[in-house]
This record gives structure tokens, C-alpha cells and sequence, in this order.
């Protein structure tokens, strides 16, 4: 090691190495290191309820929680279901219909002048029609 | 009659155990943290811990080096504060101007320890943790190896490499900030 060494260099190391860590503990740390042994616990007891309790717990909100929602929720047979409700035909009374619009006239005079041309016709092709035979 | 020993799972054996032991375990904490709160902080969360397994400090053969693998998990755990002015600086400048120490020689030594404690920073952490629980008298190399987990071989190949390492980046920054070194 002999060769390794530096006469500026390695005195000012020594120096600074011996004094890197040589700190003293202030009076009164071993005294408050002593007092408190444990660490704190927090002032709020509930906290260190036992695991089984916060299970129970958790089991009866869920079992609240599940009842509300099933009294709360819409009764399946509370309405018929749509096949089984009446259906009533009324026939319709010509004198209590009400008045056709103008658009509904043209259609009809549409159909009964070129009836067959309305299968192959596009909507904006009726338009034209419409137009042709106002 | 003999009297009965005092077993440190007991309060008064611990006590003497932690009387024993609290000036290493502060410094093996501030070696690490570089600040005296955080290494105050340290000591205690070692000591609880410790405390929580006294069970097991009266069966260990070392108790000195279990406490101090405890007190340096639980320092490197906890992050260091970015340029912490450690108050030792203060303490060293003031014993050396009780020692009739020029200004120029205390300028000097606040700037050689900082640029030290810099360049320990810098070093990589497999030489850096040996070379600074070396820094802690109460530790032997044995020790630190058991702190580290590495055979007692090993801390004094690292101390050495990390020594020199140390050394060369000390010359470099004196001749960047003097220019060349006489």
C-alpha cells in the first residue's frame, strides 16, 4: 500500500473520514429514545379493531346494502306483459276521422294515377312526383 | 446469593442495552441521513422496532451488529433531505477556532469536508456503504459485513477501493479549483 499512498491527499481523507460520522447524540435523545419504546398508536380505537370485526362489518353493510335494493326495485308481475293484454278493434267511423292534409290528397292521387311506379320509386323521386301532380 | 441477571426483554435491561448502543446507532444513522433530526428520528423507529423483537436481541450472538443492520435499513429507508446543512460543520469550525485556527484554515476545512462529503455522495453504493459504516468507530469490519450481508473480506476490499476512488476524485477537483497541485 506503500506506493499507493498520497503525503497531501491521504492525511486530509484520514482526516475527513475520522470526522465524517463522529457525532454525539444530543442529551435528551436517549432519554425521549427510552420514554417511547412503542411506537404511538393512534387515538382512534377503531382502527385497531380486529380483522373479523371489519369483516362482520363489511358483511352486514353488503346484507343492508342488498335488501334496500331489492325492496326498492320495480315488481316483475306488477304490469301484464303485452301479449297478454286485450287488444279492442274499433272500426273506423268515416264522419269522426279527421280531415286528410294536403300531402295525404296528393299521395292518394299519386297512387291512383301511376300506382305501379310507387314500388320502384325513391323518396325523392315521390318528391318529384308530388311536384309533377301538385 | 447471586443476584438475578437483568434479561434485556425486561425495562432495565433494556435500558443499559439502549444506553449501550444509542451513541453507534446515532451515528450509523447520521452517517447515512447527514442530518442530526432525521438521524434522531431514525434512532427512534430503530429502537421501536428493536423493542417489538427484544425477544430476539437476547438470543442473537451479536446484538451490537443486529441493532446496526436495523438502524441502517431503517435510515436508508428513509430518503435524505437535498443539501441538509449539518450542524457537525458548525461544531468542527467552532472547535477549531477554540483551537486558535486561522479564517483562512477554517475556510478551508468547511470546504475540504463539504467537497468530501459530495464526492462520498457521488461514489457507487457498493463501496460508498462500507466506506461510511467505516466511518463509525464502534463498528468492525466484521460488523459492517453483517450489517451488509458480505464476508469481512469483502468491506475491506470495498474501504480500500472506495478510498482510492475517493482520493482521485479529491486530487481532480483540487487541480479543476487550483489549478495544478503542488
Amino acid at each position: 500500500m506503500a506506493p499507493d499512498l498520497d503525503p497531501v491527499l491521504d492525511p486530509v481523507l484520514d482526516k475527513v473520514l475520522a470526522e465524517y460520522s463522529q457525532v454525539e447524540p444530543p442529551p435528551q435523545a436517549v432519554q425521549a429514545w427510552l420514554a417511547r419504546r412503542a411506537p404511538p398508536r393512534p387515538s382512534n380505537r377503531f382502527l385497531w379493531l380486529p380483522a373479523p370485526a371489519w369483516a362482520a362489518i363489511a358483511f352486514a353493510l353488503l346484507l343492508m346494502l342488498a335488501v334496500t335494493w331489492y325492496r326498492g326495485r320495480p315488481q316483475a308481475n306488477s304490469r301484464p306483459l303485452l301479449a297478454n293484454e286485450r287488444t279492442v278493434v274499433v272500426p273506423l267511423d268515416p264522419n269522426q276521422a279527421p280531415p286528410l292534409t294536403d300531402e295525404q290528397k296528393q299521395l292518394i292521387q299519386l297512387l291512383q294515377t301511376d300506382p305501379a311506379a310507387l314500388a320502384t320509386k325513391q323518396p325523392s323521386d315521390l318528391n318529384k312526383a308530388k311536384k309533377k301532380h301538385p | 446469593m447471586a443476584a438475578k441477571p437483568v434479561l434485556v426483554t425486561e425495562p432495565e435491561g433494556w435500558e443499559t442495552a439502549v444506553w449501550t448502543h444509542a451513541r453507534m446507532l446515532y451515528r450509523i444513522a447520521y452517517a447515512v441521513l447527514r442530518h442530526h433530526q432525521d438521524a434522531e428520528d431514525a434512532v427512534q423507529e430503530t429502537l421501536q422496532r428493536a423493542w417489538k423483537y427484544r425477544h430476539r436481541f437476547a438470543e442473537v450472538e451479536n446484538p451490537a451488529a443486529w441493532l446496526a443492520r436495523i438502524a441502517w435499513r431503517v435510515a436508508k429507508s428513509r430518503r435524505p433531505r437535498p443539501g441538509a446543512v449539518s450542524f457537525d460543520q458548525v461544531e468542527a469550525v467552532a472547535q477549531l477556532r477554540s483551537a486558535g485556527a486561522s479564517a483562512e484554515e477554517l475556510a478551508a476545512h468547511r470546504q475540504m469536508k463539504a467537497l468530501a462529503d459530495q464526492l462520498i455522495q457521488h461514489l457507487p453504493a457498493k463501496l460508498r456503504q462500507p466506506l461510511v459504516l467505516s466511518t463509525v468507530e464502534e463498528l468492525s469490519a466484521r460488523e459492517i459485513g453483517a450489517v451488509l450481508g458480505i464476508p469481512e473480506a469483502s468491506v475491506r476490499t470495498r474501504c480500500l477501493r472506495a478510498r482510492r476512488l475517493l482520493r482521485e476524485k479529491l486530487s481532480a477537483a483540487l487541480e479543476v479549483n487550483h489549478g495544478t497541485r503542488s
